[in-house]
């Protein structure tokens, strides 16, 4: 017997993974030396003690997630330079060079105009002035001045998702029906349809402050909340997040045990459609499973087969459900 | 593709950077260049999303991935297949009064096994959080490190009676008495 094979054996039986003839062997040598049995047990101890090993260190995720971002984004612009046109492209690059620092002297100069966008039946990704990224939901219009001045101002109607370039000296503020929400720098979703009463904003990331504008009156929202404001009771709630918030972007509902009124009103949201509930015995109905970008058809049909209900199509958009 | 977006990319990131720059520390007992080698792992999977096929989750995939450039890292910087280590490596100072120390400081634990395993030779320092953490047979740790298995032994044997040695009396009866 020798050091090397009794410490193997050792570190199999720490890992979990020793064999009965190789527990035997050990024991065989820790019964024929008992100060053996010492040393073990302190051995074992101190790979118990080595848990901690560099589990403590400080570690700013926020800083290193822009570094990650800032690299990401740097490698999705275009960098195709075909060599034998070197001189062809050096050239061209110098004009626009020459025109680029006029256009900049000439946007530093002018006084910033407000610029809209607005979707219909599609969604769009837009770029900010200071790098932040907004995706808009159908029938919304966002307006934002094309120069950031001390404020980064914004106005949504409709709904958005933002993910808000950090710059903690210049405050992110979107303004939406009677409610002002303000970031430093994090990413979150903005629902503030005209025709509905709620105003609703969840947080994927960061902190965001949502008030009521004008007031005094606000909450302090972090991931996993969503501030609801009713237009008409002026009430400022903070809830928990619909898990689909984001399916209007993504394309996904996920489900997992979701009563079949609060997956009508996702599926209303995500389909532009109305559902009226016919029968109360469909709010005991719950329903497990992912829609992945299913058109609105196949979605229904695998509500019916899985839940046994019947669904009438009232009009083009909107439907009737009952239980059986 | 890997990712739905860049914001699930970032939950991801976010939710395993910590964890995935401890396992790179461990290794390469670096945390600044640990920190480096995770974001660039990250910003590598982001690039080749398309490409990629990862059977099983994310995180088994981003371990192995970090594992690997870790110990990438350490290649030609240090040397495995060093003959036998001197017993009782003499860079441990004043261990007689971490005795004294440890009386006084029970909940220090985490700086005495970091400080003392950091006295390790890198050789059997690496042997150990390979078998301790990544949990690999000599075998594995055999092939990764492309030494012999009979030198995998001798550096664990090295390792875990450095531990023993060193680590503070009352620290290890912490661990005996089960008090973690």
């Amino acid at each position: 017997m020798n050091d090397e094979r009794i410490y193997e054996l050792l570190v199999k039986q720490m890992q979990g993974g020793i064999t009965e003839e190789e527990s035997a062997e050990l024991q065989s040598y820790t019964n024929a030396r008992p100060q053996l049995k010492e040393e073990m047990e302190s051995v074992k101890a101190a790979w118990r003690a080595t848990e901690s090993y560099q589990n403590n260190i400080e570690i700013n995720v926020d800083a290193a997630w822009d570094k990650v971002r800032r690299k990401i984004h740097l490698v999705q612009q275009p960098k195709v330079v075909p060599m034998n046109r070197f001189r062809i492209w050096a050239l061209a690059a110098s004009l626009l060079l020459i025109l680029g620092i006029g256009y900049v002297m000439y946007q530093m100069n002018r006084e910033p105009k407000w610029n809209n966008v607005a979707t219909a039946n599609e969604t769009k990704k837009v770029q900010l002035p200071d790098g932040s990224v907004i995706w808009l939901n159908s029938n919304s219009e966002l307006a934002y001045k094309d120069k950031f001045g001390d404020n980064r101002d914004v106005k949504l109607t409709g709904e958005a998702f933002f993910e808000v370039a950090k710059d903690p000296e210049h405050p992110f503020t979107i303004a939406s029906g009677g409610t002002v929400t303000q970031v430093l720098g994090t990413s979150f979703n903005v629902r503030a349809y005209t025709a509905e009463n709620k105003v609703e904003v969840s947080v994927a990331t960061g902190r965001v402050s949502f008030a009521e504008a004008g007031t005094e009156h606000k909450e302090i929202l972090l991931p996993g909340d969503m501030g609801s404001y009713d237009k008409t009771t002026k009430a400022l709630n903070k809830l928990k997040v619909d898990n689909n918030y984001l399916s209007w972007k993504t394309g996904v509902l996920v489900f997992d045990n979701t009563p079949v009124p609060l997956l009508l009103k996702d599926m209303g949201h995500y389909y532009h459609a109305s559902f009226t509930i016919k029968d109360t015995a469909v709010a005991s109905i719950a329903f497990t499973g992912k829609l992945d970008k299913q058109p609105l058809t196949p979605a229904l049909d695998i509500l019916k087969s899985s839940l046994g209900m019947r669904i009438i199509r009232d009009s083009a958009q909107s439907y009737s459900i009952y239980a059986h | 593709m890997l990712f739905e977006n860049e914001i699930d990319f970032e939950l991801i990131f976010r939710q395993h950077y910590k964890w995935l720059v401890s396992i790179s520390a461990r290794i390469i007992s670096d945390a600044n260049t640990a920190e480096d080698l995770v974001q660039e792992a990250f910003i590598s999977v982001w690039e080749k999303q398309s490409e990629l096929q990862v059977s099983g989750n994310i995180q088994a995939y981003m371990r192995a991935a970090v594992v690997n450039r870790s110990l990438n890292y350490l290649r030609g910087k240090v040397k495995f297949t060093g003959e036998e280590i001197t017993e009782g490596h003499d860079q441990v100072q004043g261990h007689a009064s971490d005795l004294t120390d440890s009386v006084l400081l029970f909940s220090e634990t985490e700086n005495k096994v970091n400080k003392v395993i950091g006295y390790l030779p890198d050789a059997p320092r690496l042997v150990f959080v390979l078998s301790r953490f990544e949990e690999l047979s000599y075998k594995e740790i055999a092939e990764r490190l492309d030494i012999s298995t009979k030198t995998v032994e001798k550096h664990m044997t090295t390792a875990l009676k450095h531990l023993r040695k060193h680590l503070p009396v009352l620290v290890l009866i912490k661990f005996l008495l089960g008090l973690w």
